[in-house]
């Protein structure tokens, strides 16, 4: 692998459904300005930790979705990654039956109202091996986003299977769902009354170890990890080994700025170092992270570019 | 944390459940005792302290003890065990036919006491009879929960 990326890539980058309880306008305008100035192909919306959430930038959806669509962007419709309630299943059950979008399952329980058509199987779906992959692409599927946990030489693997691969390639971990609200459970609440505290923490709440070591990142249901994945020195490997879409995970931060430092990383107009310098000053501080690529802690961070020469 | 699709132990050590069928491995444990307090840590991270006189538990990473907003807690999960004894005929009548005992990870003593309570409750709600079941030595920290079967728990 060589530090600058010779040959322009002709790969397309993706950015994740907003994970975080985003006030409704806040939501909608950061996807207003995706669509009007993001180098991003695929945009991912709709709600995939807790339904509680969704009443409220439901009613936005329609002209998010239509600017997003109006830029040329491919939009796909993300669906929760833990299905609990009748009424959630009704509403995914809906969604996967009768979208216009096509859809991502997060939960296996939408995989089966998907069965036959064309759709997107989600990074909180457990595909671990080629087998998995072959029976996720008998029953439609036409691109799977793999956990975030793979190392690369499982990538490799699967990318040949011959569908769609997707990978994260920034932003925090999601390491864990919960039927249990974390959010709540921190100011003393019941996830049925929950006053919404997750919407205070726009980048998910910090959890310390108890030697004040930054650690982990809370968002309702969901874990993350405090670093930000960062795998701006593993495109190369990563396209080598057949991935097709490379996923940003979106953060208050510039996302804008973000996918612009990606998209030069893949057009070869940028290199690897300058593309770090820029992902550290936008990303303030937050360490980054990449073991889980190379197959260690996931928590790790090669700086540098493994095998470069 | 929903089984099965949890990926903090490999954050943390690199080996996890889906990845190796460990969580929270031995290999990365480590007891540190410091200014008289016994620190418990997976990986570079420490999941638990205790006072002297505090029996230290296992650091499964969400057993831990962690820090939000200058709040300690167990934020995830408290160390008790699920005990769903009390509701085998609830369980029966929803149309349970199989009870899964966990063992991965676990002493035979401890399975073999959990297996012979679990059997002689089976066999006491077949027979129309009281069970006597008695889990109190096996349950983490001594205390049980009925977990997610209760709403509450959420």
């Amino acid at each position: 692998m060589v530090a600058k990326l010779s040959n322009k890539l002709s790969r397309k980058l993706s950015l994740g459904p907003v994970l975080f309880n985003w006030q409704p306008e806040d939501w909608r305008d950061f996807y207003f300005r995706i669509a009007d100035e993001a180098p991003i192909d695929s945009i991912y919306v709709g709600e995939a930790v807790c339904s509680k959430r969704q009443p409220f930038f439901e009613p936005f959806m329609p002209e998010v979705i239509e600017r997003l669509t109006n830029a040329g962007k491919e939009v796909v419709y993300s669906t929760l990654a833990l299905v609990m309630t009748k009424r959630e299943a009704e509403i995914m059950a809906d969604l996967a039956e009768n979208a216009d979008l096509m859809v991502e399952a997060n939960d296996l329980s939408a995989v089966s109202h998907l069965n036959g058509k064309p759709h997107v199987v989600g990074p909180y779906i457990s595909t671990y091996n080629e087998g998995t992959v072959n029976y996720f692409m008998e029953r439609g599927a036409s691109r799977i986003v793999l956990p975030a946990e793979l190392p690369a030489s499982a990538l490799g693997v699967m990318a040949d299977c011959g569908v769609e691969m997707e990978v994260q390639v920034f932003g925090r971990l999601p390491l864990a769902i919960s039927a249990r609200c974390y959010h709540a459970r921190s100011r003393n609440l019941h996830k049925d009354s929950c006053q919404y505290v997750c919407g205070e923490d726009a980048d998910g709440m910090d959890l310390e170890t108890l030697d004040g070591d930054a650690f982990l990142s809370v968002n309702g249901t969901q874990t993350l990890s405090h670093s930000y994945y960062n795998l701006a020195a593993e495109l190369a490997e990563l396209t080598g080994l057949g991935v097709d879409i490379f996923r940003l995970n979106p953060h208050p931060i510039d996302m804008v700025a973000v996918a612009h430092c990606y998209r030069d990383l893949l057009d070869g107009s940028v290199d690897i170092d300058e593309a770090n310098d820029q992902l550290t000053e936008l990303t303030d501080g937050v360490p980054f992270a990449n073991g889980f690529h190379h197959a260690q802690p996931g928590v790790a961070y090669t700086s540098g570019h493994i095998g470069a020469e | 944390m929903a089984e099965g699709r949890c990926s903090l132990s490999s954050y943390v050590t690199g080996q996890s459940p889906n990845m190796i069928g460990v969580c929270s491995p031995a290999s990365h444990v480590r007891y540190e005792e410091k200014d008289g307090r016994m620190n418990s840590k997976l990986g570079d991270f420490t999941i638990n302290s205790f006072d002297a006189d505090e029996p230290a538990g296992y650091p499964t990473l969400c057993k831990g003890r962690f820090s939000v907003q200058g709040n300690v807690s167990y934020l995830f999960e408290d160390p008790t065990s699920l005990n769903a004894i009390e509701m085998l005929g609830q369980l029966v009548d929803a149309g349970v036919t199989a009870l899964k005992i966990e063992g991965r990870q676990r002493g035979r003593a401890y399975v073999a006491e959990v297996v012979r309570n679990f059997r002689a409750a089976v066999d006491a709600l077949e027979q129309g009879v009281a069970p006597e079941v008695d889990l109190s030595a096996v349950t983490e920290g001594g205390r049980e929960t009925a977990g997610a079967y209760d709403k509450i728990w959420r």
